[in-house]
């Protein structure tokens, strides 16, 4: 699972404008952790929908930092809590994304200038 | 929605990853006439619509919200607010759903993109400065056609044109004008539709007598692609076109009696048919005709179906012809000398009291159209500023004899009435001279005397 940043799309929007790929990658480490803290919750308490709604939410700012093989992860997690019956591989799917999301706060912290 | 004053554009960002959001915003604020508001829920969005926004960019899937049911409540609050439908790829079947329930546009998350997402900026700019551009022209239109300042005239029978007019404005009634050529029945169809609430809609109109009898029935009703040769596309009819609106039928007394059994079953079932089609389109469309002919007489040839003539009828009114109110030239003559002044930026100008003599010594055969044309070309002609009787030019085609236009000695007088019975009779001295009850002698001596036209022709 690659779990570095590819910031080629951001960059390409703001003429690599330090300032504002710094509030991005800020904005990142702030908001995901939240984001995450709520998945972890929502595999402990087998809580489906919210888990296929944070699984949704994390999906653009994945696609937007170049985190394509995690997208299709949080993709895949979000179509599983979808099916019915509940498809119960999606809690050891969530599990896993967590833990490479854990993988990905270092690299983001390092871009910033 | 308020129409932005200036090129400035309030743009809505409705998205709950405030990543994604922060980067639209970027990418729009790159314009500075754009002031952009981000909302992460639905609610905080639908609770700030009172900022009346112009677009709003709109991410399909809110944590409280449907997309679904925030787009149906942005739409009801405004339907003219532009909203852009953001999803992920493998959603595009939703909004597409959503583009058929409302949304102007979608854009897909893995192609955001600034050029894209300018460009459909842009094309909903467009749309909206159109919009405010189609308001404002009329907003222009209804101040124009207040009964103030399109009619004028102070004589018994325009006051009475008047409260007709209110009336008609302020029902749905259909209403039947009459009048000779020049009167303004297409002004007074119009004055009705801006003073009415249908002055949203179109005014949409059509001269019976200027179309082709076969290509009428095509304006009228539509077509459908195919219906005929060279129907390359479907066409919407005048009716289908005036929906919400008004439909002024003018010259309806020269409509063949086909058409105008076609014509009652519309407005009788207030649907019609396109021609090749077979679905029925409903209508909603007040009715003004308006003829020069009297359709009661019409009727009475068999040249105009009764049905139609009283489901025409509705609230008649008939606009007096300018002779009959001769005081009222020189109001309209002051109008449309206003009018044309400033048209041509001639500066403050005004009728001199020869002019005024001679334009109420007229008869005006082209009524009003006739007025207006004899003062815009005195406008143009006059030296200075003030009008004179040698500045205004009749010209009428109509060829209605006004002995009282220039001073003349009662011989002359005399001479151009022999001259015009004589015209008019093919040059017959013996007709001439019993009509008018007087020996052809002195016809013949008249005729003599006529240092202008001496004997000739007779």
């Amino acid at each position: 699972m690659k779990l570095v940043l590819d910031l080629t799309f951001i960059k390409s929007i703001c003429d690599e404008d330090p300032k504002f790929i710094n509030e991005v990658l800020e904005t990142f480490l702030i908001e995901m952790p939240k984001d995450i803290a709520q998945m972890n919750q929502a595999v402990e308490e087998q809580d489906i929908v919210m888990l296929g709604r944070m699984a949704h939410k994390t999906k653009s700012s994945l696609q937007t930092l170049g985190l394509f093989e995690l997208k299709e992860l949080a993709l895949k997690i979000e179509q599983l809590t979808k099916t019915v019956p509940a498809d119960l591989a999606v809690f050891s799917l969530s599990e896993q994304f967590i833990k490479h999301m854990a993988g990905v706060y270092p690299n983001a912290k390092k871009l910033i200038r | 929605m308020k129409l932005p004053t200036t090129e400035g554009i309030r743009i809505f960002i409705v998205e709950d990853d405030l990543l994604f959001a922060k980067t639209i915003r970027y990418i729009l604020t790159l314009n500075p006439d754009h002031e952009v508001h981000v909302f992460k829920t639905g609610k905080e969005c639908l609770n700030n619509l009172h900022l009346n926004p112009h677009i709003v960019s709109l991410d399909y899937s809110l944590p409280d919200i449907t997309g679904d049911e925030v787009l149906k409540r942005i739409k009801t609050h405004d339907p003219d607010i532009g909203v852009i439908i953001l999803s992920g790829q493998q959603d595009v079947a939703t909004a597409v759903e959503l583009l058929q329930k409302g949304a102007d546009d979608y854009l897909t998350k893995d192609e955001t993109n600034k050029e894209r997402l300018f460009n459909i900026v842009e094309k909903l700019k467009k749309s909206i400065f159109l919009q405010k551009e189609v308001e404002t022209l009329k907003e222009e239109l209804t101040e124009k056609y207040q009964f103030s300042e399109s009619m004028k005239g102070n004589s018994p029978a325009m006051q009475k044109v008047f409260k007709l007019l209110e009336k008609a404005a302020k029902s749905n009634i259909t209403v039947s004008v009459t009048g000779e050529t020049g009167t303004g029945k297409e002004l007074v169809a119009k004055s009705v539709h801006y003073n009415s609430t249908r002055r949203k809609g179109n005014f949409v109109a059509i001269n019976v007598s200027a179309i082709p009898k076969d290509l009428l029935e095509s304006e009228l009703f539509g077509y459908e692609k195919g219906a005929f040769t060279g129907a390359a596309t479907r066409k919407q009819g005048k009716f289908e076109l005036a929906n919400n609106g008004t439909l002024f039928l003018d010259e309806i007394g020269e409509m063949d009696l086909h058409l105008q059994a076609k014509l009652l079953r519309a407005l009788q079932e207030r649907e019609v048919t396109r021609i090749g089609g077979n679905e029925t389109v409903k209508f909603d469309a007040r009715i003004i005709v308006a003829t020069h002919r009297n359709l009661s007489e019409l009727v009475g040839k068999g040249l105009f179906r009764e049905d139609l003539y009283y489901r025409l009828l509705g609230l008649p009114i008939h606009l007096p012809p300018l002779r009959e109110r001769r005081n009222d030239a020189l109001i309209l003559a002051k109008h449309f000398l206003n009018m044309t002044a400033k048209e041509n930026k001639l500066g403050t100008m005004k009728l001199g009291q020869t002019a005024k003599d001679k334009l109420l010594s007229y008869s005006y055969p082209g009524n009003i159209r006739e007025l207006k044309a004899i003062i815009e070309l005195g406008a143009i002609m006059c030296a200075g500023k003030t009008i004179q009787k040698d500045d205004l030019q009749f010209n009428s085609l109509k060829k209605a004899t006004n002995f009282f236009l220039e001073e003349m000695t009662l011989r002359e007088y005399n001479i151009k009435i022999v001259r015009h019975y004589l015209e008019k009779n093919d040059n017959h001295i013996p007709i001439v001279a019993k009509i008018l009850g007087i020996g052809k002698t002195t016809v013949y001596r008249m005729l003599k005397e006529d240092e202008e036209y001496p004997l000739r022709n007779t």
